[in-house]
């Protein structure tokens, strides 16, 4: 199992792939708690699940589809109207760089 | 050093489904007001939930049976993860571990290219940049969010442009013929992204140059011109740094049409973690084998087996085979022209005479005004008549041509249509040398100077031609006449 | 008259047969809101004007006719504010309405207004809303629970009639047992998840918080049955009220010993066991039961929650809604950043998957005991409310409060919390679980009880 401890390094690298800004003040913290919550889960590594298979959903559905037919849309206005910043029926927002 | 080139290539093909992969929205987006095919779904609002489109993965398996693929009866969706504007959920809903479709095969040229997958997924949105009050913007219209994609992996075992471009064609060719998708790569309805590395021998080592995947390709000439541009910058590259591939060097190009070069995007791939996990949000897919075999039914005859087929059978050259097959839309039309003459012989003939009228008199009309070849305007024995008296001689190859067009605006009969206008072909020697008589009575210097250069017999020929409005058999035309002049 | 007194069947007996008008119910929900928010917060939005409004034109033949009903503010309900109690959506409108909404107005229920949650629904103690904690009617030193603290406190001080919550493990249950109400979560999939914001997409299920049993019953009821729009929401139509039990001979109820842990205080302890006796009483056996120990459902469920948690919060990016992401809060921020680690690259096999293969072992041991037993029974929360400024500085204490109902949520079975005590004046609450789609058994067990007992008829002294 995976060292429970989480180091700086990683927790910037983690604020990173969620998109969250830590206030440098609280890293250490924030690092502390989580590592906290890292050693309580590795308690899952004491069970033997080698032969068991993982459950992703409990009520054994399959195959919910639908039919290939159109319905309704919001109008543009509905779908802007919780926008911070619109243009011309776009929605705005400032420049990314080109994935 | 001796390089080879490695290409990969990732297709994307978006479905014409009805309504979009997750959310019962139009799925049509080309040119529509901008944010009007939207939901709280597709616009990834709090709360909304995707509910999965039985068409669109009914799609996916047809095109992956068309693909020589094995289908996973039992599949499900993966979330991608990751952020950029133009995908509201901020998570893509995908496929990864189990696709629809896997290990099948395309064949071009004897070379066999191995298909890795393909598999569902949602497109995004569009984003377009634009400086608004002097500051850069992000504009977004979420239309194409949720527009149901079919993506095709290859394995990298295409070895030149060349081959790239007819790897593209060939998907193209098959995803009409199936009727999934327009696939136009000008409109965006099928994407390219080819992934480059080159083998280096020297001196009997191997090594592999990093691997580079290219993107924002908007065309099938840009996709060669990348892949040629990359190998060649891959070779220089090499050659100065000596650099190989490893599992952190692989990097993101993207292709700029005005300057003809590729340029980096992104440096390590390995800092994009997608942190994939199976959608909680949808159940698995199930396909029942009864349900893959009649998909595997409903598939028309693809192209492959028509090439074959008019190749062996009708004894079409490569060329024509490919013309006509080319087109779902045509060699439909030019199978059931042949059919409707059954079984009768000779089919080899009718067939290459009618792979002529298609491919040249029938294609460069519709190509200049424009128009889809239209089957209520095709009349079997029309075409028949027309063999015949192509056969007979009565009809030259170049009235032919001229008359059938006709045909196919007016809906008359071709020979008709030749007879009315004088254009039967005169074939009866008695005729044709009565003309010859009167044209070289009429031209004595041209029979003088046939007399020292018998190649100027042309202009004899064409005296003769004029003098019969064009209907005489131009081969027993020069016959009789070189006869006469003897 | 004080017509927010009532229970929700008596509220509809009393339009229906024309003693009040909805009006006056309403008008009575909002005088008693106005003089109990400023202690108890357990509001977001109240729609004062449009619920009064709508109670003028109502539909005497409809099941809920005119009734004003609290919503728990991750609902969408359109045209009102809807902020899961965060400050990154305080200004947010809904631009639609969630199907649980949309049936329940249908049935000719009016939304009086919103009620607070933990931020995100990420708590069990309603302190770590970002508009503040709702107090426990009970005592307002202390809190009433979460994530559905508001439903729960508005219930229980009579502030409404009825509400909705829901659950994620512990949501409906866990603050039903601090505020004395019955909590209801039913089988997942039971109950459409369109349109309530998503938590943990697994698990989710939105439930009543009502009175009593008979209440939770019906509005079950209502919102239950097949929604086109929720790819997990199973095929089958409305659950139906069952017919109620005589007494609960035959019956073989479960008490986990691995539900009293060390640390469970005394007078829970000593409630649920009176609980099991009366139960005893009504001819059930009571059997002891070694069950998987709760702390692997703990970790399971922190990793699962956290993960999914992660992926559907990353939506809130401020472009077509809300505020940054930067105005997530310290619980809203710790949750995100766990789940991204256990779902990242070289961390996914440990963590998630290892956790839905433990999942696995949780849902096998649950089809061990009900070989044994029809139905478990147990305390729904180890402790009565704790006070104000508990959660402070706890990395877990959600995951940690809510380990005896997380086994049943993992395992999507259905739970119901009654109360059946008091500890130091708190509110007691006993847990009933049974098989997946059985709701019939845990309603009926519940109700028994509670007509055997007085506790549902104890209103807190506000």
């Amino acid at each position: 199992m995976s060292s429970s401890k989480i180091s700086l390094d990683q927790l910037r690298h983690i604020a990173h792939l969620a998109r969250l800004e830590i206030n440098p003040e609280k890293e250490n913290y924030l690092a502390e708690q989580l590592s906290e919550t890292a050693s309580y889960i590795d308690v899952l590594g004491e069970l033997d699940t080698k032969n068991i298979n993982p459950t992703f959903q409990t009520n054994h559905l399959k195959n919910i589809t639908r039919e290939d037919v159109v319905g309704e849309s919001l109008t543009q206005e509905e779908a802007l109207s919780q926008a911070p910043d619109t243009y011309n029926g776009y929605f705005k927002t400032q420049a990314t760089i080109k994935k | 050093m001796k390089f080879t080139p490695i290409i990969g290539l990732e297709v994307h093909v978006e479905l014409q489904t009805k309504s979009k992969m997750f959310c019962s929205c139009d799925a049509s987006h080309f040119h529509a007001i901008p944010n009007t095919h939207t939901c709280p779904v597709c616009l990834g609002l709090p709360g909304a939930l995707p509910v999965p489109n039985r068409t669109a993965c009914e799609y996916c398996v047809k095109l992956g049976l068309a693909l020589g693929c094995t289908i996973n009866t039992e599949t499900f969706f993966e979330r991608k993860n990751y952020f950029y504007p133009d995908l509201a959920k901020s998570y893509q809903i995908t496929q990864l571990q189990k696709p629809f479709a896997i290990n099948g095969k395309i064949t071009i040229d004897d070379h066999e290219i191995r298909i890795n997958r393909a598999h569902m997924e949602e497109d995004t949105g569009k984003s377009v940049h634009q400086t608004i009050d002097c500051l850069d913007s992000t504009l977004i219209d979420y239309n194409r969010s949720g527009v149901p994609l079919v993506e095709i992996v290859s394995e990298p075992d295409i070895t030149s442009p060349e081959m790239a471009k007819n790897y593209l064609l060939k998907i193209q060719q098959i995803v009409r013929y199936i009727g999934i998708s327009d696939a136009d790569i000008e409109k965006g309805s099928m994407r390219c992204e080819p992934t480059v590395n080159l083998k280096v021998e020297d001196n009997g080592e191997v090594f592999y140059t990093p691997m580079a995947e290219i993107k924002n390709v908007a065309s099938l000439t840009g996709v060669q011109t990348a892949i040629q541009f990359e190998i060649d910058r891959q070779t220089k590259v090499f050659e100065e740094t000596r650099e190989v591939k490893s599992h952190t060097n692989k990097t993101t190009r993207g292709w700029d049409a005005d300057k003809n070069q590729t340029f980096l995007q992104r440096e390590k791939e390995g800092s994009a973690d997608y942190r994939y996990f199976p959608e909680p949000d949808i159940p698995p897919i199930i396909f029942t084998d009864q349900e893959v075999e009649k998909i595997r039914e409903s598939l028309p005859e693809l192209p492959e087996q028509k090439i074959k087929k008019y190749k062996e059978k009708y004894e079409l050259s490569d060329y024509d085979a490919n013309l006509i097959a080319g087109d779902k839309h045509f060699s439909d039309i030019f199978d059931s022209v042949i059919n409707g003459k059954g079984e009768t012989l000779p089919i080899q003939g009718y067939a290459k005479f009618l792979a002529n009228i298609f491919n040249g008199a029938i294609r460069t009309y519709l190509n200049e005004n424009a128009l889809e070849l239209d089957i209520s305007k095709m009349y079997n024995n029309y075409f028949w008549n027309l063999y015949v008296a192509v056969s007979e001689s009565k009809i030259s190859s170049t009235v032919a041509k001229q008359v059938i067009v006709e045909s196919y605006q007016t809906g008359k009969d071709p020979v008709e249509i030749a007879k009315e206008k004088g254009l039967i072909q005169v074939s009866d020697s008695g005729e044709i040398e009565k003309i010859a008589k009167e044209v070289i009575s009429q031209n004595a210097k041209a029979v003088e100077d046939y007399r020292k250069n018998p190649a100027s017999i042309g202009f004899l020929i064409g005296q003769l031609m004029k003098a019969s409005k064009g209907s005489a058999n131009p081969q027993l035309a020069k016959e009789i006449l070189e006869k006469l002049l003897k | 008259m004080e017509l927010n007194k009532l229970t929700l069947i008596d509220a509809i007996k009393g339009i229906k047969e024309k003693k009040f008008s909805s009006t006056e119910l309403v008008s009575d929900c909002l005088d008693k809101i106005e003089k109990l928010e400023p202690i108890l917060n357990a509001f977001v939005t109240i729609d004062k004007d449009n619920a009064l409004n709508q109670s003028k034109n109502i539909d005497i033949t409809k099941p809920l006719a005119g009734i004003p009903i609290a919503i728990k503010d991750n609902f969408c309900v359109k045209g009102i504010k809807v902020t899961a109690s965060s400050n990154l959506l305080k200004d947010y409108t809904a631009q639609y309405t969630a199907t649980v909404i949309q049936k329940l107005q249908d049935a000719g229920a009016i939304v009086i207004g919103k009620t607070n949650m933990d931020a995100w629904a990420h708590g069990s103690s309603t302190e770590t809303s970002d508009f503040g904690p709702t107090k426990n009617p009970w005592n307002p030193l202390h809190l009433p629970g979460g994530s559905s603290g508001g439903s729960a406190a508005a219930v229980a001080s009579d502030e409404v009639v009825t509400s909705i919550g829901s659950e994620t493990a512990g949501s409906i249950r866990q603050p039903s047992a601090w505020c004395g109400t019955v909590g209801l979560k039913p089988s997942y999939g039971r109950v459409s998840r369109y349109g309530v914001i998503a938590m943990g997409s697994s698990m989710d299920c939105p439930g009543p918080i009502t009175k009593t049993v008979d209440d939770a019953a019906l509005l079950l009821s209502i919102i239950s049955g097949h929604d086109p729009k929720d790819a997990t929401s199973i095929n089958q139509k409305p659950w139906e009220i069952p017919a109620p039990l005589k007494d609960l001979k035959g019956l073989k109820i479960g008490l986990p010993k691995a539900y009293f842990p060390d640390g469970i205080k005394f007078a829970v302890k000593e409630a649920v066991l009176n609980a099991a006796e009366t139960l005893k009483k009504l001819g059930a056996e009571i059997i002891e039961l070694d069950v998987l120990d709760p702390k692997y459902a703990i970790a399971v469920y922190t990793v699962l929650q956290r993960s999914e948690v992660s992926s559907n919060l990353a939506r809130f990016t401020g472009i077509r809604y809300g505020h940054p992401r930067s105005t997530f809060g310290d619980e809203a921020i710790r949750r995100i950043m766990l789940g991204t680690y256990t779902l990242s690259s070289g961390y996914y096999d440990a963590y998630y998957l290892q956790a839905q293969k433990v999942r696995t072992l949780i849902i096998e041991d649950f089809e061990k005991q009900f070989k044994k037993v029809d139905a478990i029974i147990g305390p729904t929360s180890p402790t009565t409310a704790l006070l104000l400024g508990a959660t402070e500085g706890q990395s877990m204490f959600g995951e940690l409060e809510d380990m005896l109902v997380e086994p049943s949520t993992l395992a999507g079975l259905p739970g119901i919390s009654v109360h059946c005590g008091f500890g130091d004046g708190l509110p007691i609450g006993l847990q009933i679980i049974t098989p997946q789609l059985r709701e019939d058994l845990a309603v009926n067990i519940a109700r028994l009880f509670e007509s055997n007992t007085d506790y549902h008829l104890q209103h807190p002294n506000l």
